[in-house]
């Protein structure tokens, strides 16, 4: 028999980790939506589950970091993060204040806001 | 012959008498009539001298006549008691011979005395015919005697010589070709050969179909096994390239097709695996790392066709050492792919890990219709010996892989029914296959991995609660880092390095930027985005 090589990856399929579902029909999530844990794991969660409520339990974790964590594509990780969402062991928002600093549409805002302020 | 020898002297004897007796009769009458012719007067004396004569000549010859008659009757009579009295003699001699010391004689050549000792005890036989009678006896019966015995003994020799045949030679010979796979000549020449020409023959006849059947095996097994490791190096490859394409492609539409295609390879690759196992060869695939139970489970379900509907559930923080994983899951795929498929559609197989104290026990349970008894005990008797492809029980393989690998690996399976209304599979992965420092997937180093599972040593037991929180807090050191490794590259024979090049520890900063990196990335195309997620392609 020719000698095997030898495998470094864990033999779990993306779709035995998802549960055959592939796409992801919710708008709530994209690269950078911040995730936080609400709570702790749980015994007998799935261990991606439990692997990104460890992850998020301290401070917010957008969701590509939690993909390249845990060595997931960035739909399966959403999958996952779905189901944790609707169970209620995380909640997630957007990263609004880290993007409004260099976005021109949001000066238009800030001035309107200037406008409302002096106006009161 | 005695009696007409004897006829001359009595006859002779007889007519001695009769003469003698005839000789006084006629001096009697010659006599009487000398007295009478005296006394008559001279007239009459010629007429009765005449007639005187005569009557004395008739009468005289009468008495002869009765006297030979009466001499030769007298003898006879006595000669024929003589025969007699000899005949009563010889019947009685033939009858003490007959009850007496023949049988004992008969039966002292039967044990296989010499007929001459036999014939010297034997008191002496007085009649010259009937101890010449009794010699030929005896040498009659000692020589069929003989014939037989000699017959006896070949024929033992003969069976002793079957009996050899089948009970040392054979096995030995069946033992040397199939076991030490030896040819026929030299197994034969190691074996003492029959002394029978006509057995040599059956023997060599023997020996060599046997090692025809046997090399005809050998090398059907062979080119299966071979063939099998072809396909599951491709499968393997197929599976590193699609997995490859699945990270790339993860959020356009082809990501599901991918899943799909990946579906099927994996239960592609488990056929192969299963004909290899069968013919002798290997599984397709070693881990070099001990995988964790839930890892297990689910790589085994990753190879059936339902595996939407297994349901896991276990807290065991347990994992199975690295050389053996893969004959667990490859088992526990044929298990439950059996369950799924014998029991009603939509229906959930349930999968149970729990530790116990022999070892980690796996319950796969279905709501399926059972097996009778019989089944359950062909189940079992399969599950329990390792059959190849040369001793398969029909067209379905799947529990014979079971077999294999229960003995390889130490595995036991039972099998029971199910409170669920179907059968209740349990599988024993012994105690020694198991280990509690499964390194966490998400956290773990490519280098790591490698260093704390080397091949064949379960890595020592660590706290397993322990382990998997340092391992998988947040602040732990770095090990964000993705280790990349082309996926195909497994499969190409180039040594793929393991350890190599120890990525830098990422600083705190790092993980702002690849924020900051993802963050800007929203605008950018999808392919940007996966490679700013793969910063490493």
């Amino acid at each position: 028999m020719n000698p095997r090589p030898l495998d470094f990856d864990d033999p779990d399929r993306l779709y035995t980790v998802t549960g055959g579902r592939s796409r992801v029909d919710d708008d709530a999530l994209d690269l950078v939506t911040l995730v936080v844990a609400e709570n702790d794991p749980a015994p007998g969660m799935q261990s991606e589950h439990v692997a990104i409520l460890r992850l998020c339990r301290h401070e917010p974790v957008a969701v590509v970091e939690l993909s390249s964590h845990l060595r997931l594509p960035v739909s399966v990780v959403k999958i996952l993060l779905l189901d944790l969402r609707d169970t209620g062991h995380i909640t997630v928002r957007h990263p609004t204040s880290a993007t409004t600093v260099n976005h021109p549409a949001d000066l238009e805002t800030l001035k309107q806001v200037l406008v409302g302020l002096e106006a009161l | 012959m005695a009696t007409r020898a004897g006829r001359a002297p009595i006859e002779r004897a007889a007519l001695e008498r009769a003469f003698w007796t005839w000789m006084i009769t006629a001096i009697v009458a010659g006599g009487a009539l000398l007295g009478t012719l005296l006394a008559v007067d001279g007239q009459s004396r010629t007429l009765v001298a005449a007639g005187g004569g005569a009557a004395a000549l008739l009468v005289s010859l009468a008495i002869g006549v009765a006297a030979y008659q009466a001499e030769y009757a007298r003898t006879y009579r006595d000669r024929l008691a003589w025969v007699e009295n000899e005949g009563d003699l010889l019947e009685h001699r033939l009858r003490e011979l007959v009850d007496g010391p023949l049988p004992a004689l008969i039966e002292r050549l039967h044990a296989g005395a010499a007929p001459d000792e036999t014939l010297a005890e034997l008191r002496a036989v007085p009649d010259h015919l009937l101890g010449r009678l009794v010699r030929m006896v005896a040498e009659g019966v000692a020589a069929s005697e003989h014939g037989a015995a000699r017959a006896r003994a070949e024929l033992a020799a003969l069976e002793d010589e079957v009996a050899r045949l089948a009970d040392t030679t054979l096995p030995a010979l069946i033992d040397r070709i199939r076991r030490d796979r030896v040819s026929a000549a030299s197994a034969l020449a190691d074996l003492p050969a029959p002394e029978h020409a006509a057995l040599e023959r059956l023997l060599r006849e023997f020996a060599g179909n046997l090692a025809a059947g046997e090399r005809t095996r050998a090398s059907a097994m062979a080119a299966c096994a071979s063939a099998a490791a072809r396909i599951q190096a491709q499968t393997t490859r197929m599976l590193a390239q699609l997995r490859e394409l699945e990270d790339r492609y993860n959020e356009d539409e082809v990501f599901g097709d991918l899943l799909d295609l990946d579906h099927h390879v994996s239960q592609l690759g488990r056929l192969a695996d299963s004909i290899a196992l069968l013919s002798g060869g290997r599984s397709g695939r070693r881990w070099t790392k001990p995988i964790k139970l839930e890892s297990v489970i689910r790589g085994a379900m990753g190879r059936i066709a339902s595996y939407q509907r297994v349901q896991y559930h276990s807290t065991s923080t347990a994992a199975v050492v690295g050389f053996a994983a893969e004959g667990v899951m490859h088992a526990l795929a044929e298990l439950m792919d059996n369950a799924a498929n014998f029991s009603p559609h939509g229906s959930a197989v349930h999968v149970y890990a729990e530790e116990e104290d022999a070892g980690v026990v796996v319950t796969i349970e279905d709501s399926g219709l059972g097996m009778r008894q019989r089944e359950r005990e062909r189940a079992e008797r399969l599950v329990s010996e390792t059959a190849d492809l040369t001793s398969l029980p029909g067209t379905r393989l799947g529990l014979a892989v079971v077999g294999r690998l229960a003995g390889k690996h130490g595995l036991r399976v039972s099998f029971r029914p199910s409170s669920r209304g179907g059968i209740g599979v349990v599988v024993l992965i012994p105690r020694q296959l198991i280990t509690h420092s499964a390194t966490d997937a998400t956290r773990t180093t490519l280098a790591e991995s490698v260093r704390s599972a080397p091949r064949g040593v379960p890595a020592p037991a660590r706290e397993p609660a322990g382990a998997m929180a340092s391992a998988a807090a947040p602040g732990a050191p770095d090990t964000s880092y993705l280790p990349k490794r082309r996926r195909g590259a497994t499969l190409t024979g180039t040594v793929e390095p393991p350890a190599a090049p120890a990525p830098p520890p990422r600083d705190p900063g790092a993980r702002f930027a690849a924020f900051r990196q993802s963050a800007s990335g929203r605008h950018r195309t999808t392919g940007d985005t996966a490679s700013a997620h793969e910063p490493d392609q």
